[in-house]
């Protein structure tokens, strides 16, 4: 197996692992107190997972690279926060006098027509489009995901279950009948120009989605035998529903909420283009308002409209990437490294 | 034998499905006595994973339909049991097994996960006991006892956070013990081999005939009073039914559980069963002690399902079958709905619905408990 190379993993139950002598005539484990005990079970435990995981997202190189660009974006999101400094070679909007400098080492992605460094201010960006894509994408899914439940597991007609259900499935089609990008423009428009409006007029626009996917996907769960086997065996409602259902239908709606997060930032940054939320020469940069800003020079100096772009694209590609690797990981069947520990365990007993 | 622990009577049941009615189950009665063995076997589409799933109030209502009768469980109807309450007399009071073993295992979880659940909803309700049916008599002939309460080691801590700390996982440690110990019992009472490297892996990992076993697990896990094996071997490979049969057999010396044994394998039921039942198109048409049932049955199809067995004409090289098909549930023939297939019909079978099961008693020395449900039950002839 491929795991032979690597140090076998220990045996399934930790608990008795002191108890059984590894090979004959071994010396007795030294005595630890229970404290130095719980703690390094814990701490094999958290290894174990992250090798399992790291060894997954290694199997799937595309994933590995989705993986690594959505760490890097976000440490430097996070830095940009926190220790602007350490990211940014200008402070955001810092003016000067090197008008549509072309790409240098001194300023990387250029500057623009009033001598600002393009690069500190798509970085500056990073945060608010990040913060605004998990937002949306996490608000739709924690909340579309839980009225999808609802809809799919008591639809029976007739029931209070099955009106819930078909309100629910309604007032979600009512939303999914008009093109979505249209709608959130028309709703940031009417709420007006601010970052909350925007943020409001995508989330309506966004829910009904999950509700969908939620719904399909517990329609076909609840009708796997093991639902029955579960109510056979005493298990009531509600928790059939929180830990069978629930936990089946989990990895499709994380993996799209993963892929999900890259095009919320698409959507929010056109409504930013559309709309002038954040008009470019504001405090805080932002990438759609930056490309409206940069549109006049497109023939002229073209990597000025080129670098919020491509900020875009990067984050879109790397969230579409980690959520192609995130379905392997969440579904067990494709647990490779966990299939390989298990076999590669079931060996070492037959050895013995 | 004292107060029967299942007794359904003159159960019926239709399955509405747009316009169409059809009649899954017709005045079906049948009584399980504690300890006792309940063969019902039939052919594909009779009403036996019906009736199965219609005990525990398994059957999802619509399109299903209780026309009329009772499902007696230790004296409660549960027909007309509040739905909430239901929860509370399954797993524990009735416990069942599935045919699709490769499915009634939940994929994304641990096989410890799903044993432990079972342990844990039977150990909830010890504790707070609720107002609901449950066997009286321990069903289960413990040979260990229960596991030794673990002593608190909290005068070994003093009272500091890394103590605190370390305390708490002990007694998580602890809690989980005493499960994985009754887990591990469980599945040693299956007869699987290493469970302690068994409960850590994922049901994509095992086999058929294992997940079966672990599904035989968890259902005693329970405890039950009765257990309904809903064709327990009909998904799995020859040898593997095999195998599994085997441990059946061993498990109903062991355990004093009631069980209600559904299959369509008649060498199957002549092993394993007290008492059998014969199924036709929702009917139970035939009923008595096994030995009985076998030698001199009293109804035509059984004598019809009998000489269709293969074990019987493997020299001959052709079977018998029964000629015609299985009428349409829908739309059942008038009288008798075996007559279109029967050798021994008359013209009164065609209007005469027949009598309900009543004792043959022709027969010199037949029990009275053999029941038939056939107007000319002394005239079947017995295979040879």
């Amino acid at each position: 197996m491929a795991g032979s190379g690597r140090p076998p993993p220990p045996a399934a139950p930790v608990d008795d692992a002191d108890a059984r002598e590894p090979y004959p005539g071994a010396l007795p484990p030294a005595r630890r107190s229970a404290r130095a005990d719980a703690v390094a079970a814990t701490a094999d435990k958290v290894r174990r997972g992250v090798v399992s995981f790291l060894r997954i997202l290694w199997a799937n190189p595309l994933s590995f690279v989705g993986f690594a660009l959505v760490v890097v974006i976000a440490v430097m999101a996070l830095l940009a926060v926190v220790a602007p400094g350490l990211v940014l070679l200008y402070p955001p909007n810092q003016l000067s006098t090197a008008y549509h400098q072309a790409p240098s080492w001194a300023h990387p992605l250029g500057t623009d027509e009033l001598g600002r460094d393009i690069y500190s201010n798509v970085v500056a960006a990073l945060p608010i489009d990040l913060a605004i894509g998990f937002s949306v994408a996490g608000i739709s899914l924690v909340a579309g995901g839980a009225l999808g439940l609802v809809a799919g597991y008591w639809d029976r007609p007739g029931t209070l279950g099955g009106a819930v259900s078909v309100t629910i499935m309604r007032l979600a089609d009512i939303f999914l009948s008009f093109p979505s990008l249209v709608l959130a423009l028309a709703i940031a428009a009417s709420i007006g120009r601010t970052v909350d409006g925007a943020i409001v007029a995508v989330l309506v626009t966004w829910w009904p989605y999950y509700v969908r996917l939620a719904r399909g996907e517990v329609l076909s769960v609840k009708h796997q035998p093991y639902v029955m086997a579960a109510r056979a065996a005493g298990v009531r409602e509600g928790r059939i529903l929180l830990r069978h259902v629930l936990r089946n239908v989990l990895e499709p709606l994380v993996v799209y909420f993963t892929m999900d997060v890259g095009t919320v930032i698409v959507v929010i940054s056109t409504i930013f283009y559309v709309v002038q939320v954040l008009p470019y020469p504001s405090a805080t940069p932002e990438w759609g308002s930056m490309i409206q800003a940069y549109q006049p020079f497109l023939s002229t100096y073209p990597w000025m409209v080129l670098a919020p772009g491509l900020a875009i694209f990067v984050t879109v590609l790397a969230f579409s990437l980690l959520g192609d690797g995130l379905r392997d990981i969440l579904d067990p069947r494709s647990r490779r490294a966990q299939a390989e520990a298990g076999s590669a365990m079931l060996v070492r007993r037959a050895e013995e | 034998m004292g107060e029967p622990v299942l007794e359904v009577e003159h159960l019926s049941i239709d399955y509405v499905v747009g316009a169409g009615r059809f009649h899954a189950l017709t005045d079906v009665s049948l009584r399980v006595d504690p300890g006792r063995v309940v063969g019902i076997v039939g052919e594909t589409g009779c009403g036996k994973s019906t009736l199965a799933r219609a005990i525990p109030r398994l059957l999802p209502q619509p399109p299903a339909e209780v026309t009329g009768g009772r499902i007696r469980f230790l004296g409660t109807d549960l027909l007309s049991y509040p739905a909430w309450k239901l929860p509370f007399v399954r797993g524990t009071g009735i416990g069942m097994i599935f045919q699709e073993p490769l499915n009634s295992l939940n994929p994304a979880y641990r096989v410890y996960d799903q044993v432990a659940e079972a342990i844990r909803i039977r150990r909830g309700r010890d504790a707070s006991p609720k107002d609901v049916p449950r066997s009286r008599v321990e069903p289960f002939d413990y040979s260990r006892g229960p596991p030794p309460v673990s002593t608190s080691s909290a005068l070994a801590h003093p009272l500091t956070v890394g103590g605190l700390a370390a305390r708490s996982a002990e007694r998580a440690k602890s809690a989980r013990g005493a499960t994985w110990d009754e887990a591990l019992d469980f599945l040693r009472l299956v007869r699987i081999n290493d469970p302690e490297t068994i409960l850590g892996l994922y049901p994509h990992e095992l086999s058929g005939g294992m997940r079966q076993r672990i599904m035989i697990a968890m259902a005693l896990s329970g405890r039950p009073a009765l257990l309904i094996a809903d064709e327990p071997t009909s998904a799995l490979d020859v040898t593997i039914q095999a195998q599994v049969l085997t441990l059946m057999k061993e498990l109903i010396e062991e355990v004093r559980t009631s069980i209600l044994f559904i299959t369509h394998d008649l060498g199957v039921v002549a092993e394993m069963a007290d008492e059998l039942g014969v199924m036709y198109a929702g009917h139970l048409v035939e009923y008595g002690p096994v030995e009985e049932v076998f030698h001199h049955p009293r109804h035509p199809y059984t004598a019809a399902l009998l000489k269709s067995s293969p074990r019987r004409y493997k020299a001959d090289g052709a079977l018998d079958s029964i000629p015609g098909a299985v009428p349409n549930l829908s739309r059942l023939p008038t009288g008798c709905s075996f007559h279109p297939r029967c050798v021994l019909a008359r013209p009164e079978c065609a209007s005469d619905p027949g009598p309900p099961l009543v004792p043959v008693g022709t027969t010199p020395g037949a029990p009275a408990t053999h029941l038939s449900a056939c107007l000319f039950a002394s005239d079947v002839e017995a295979p040879p």
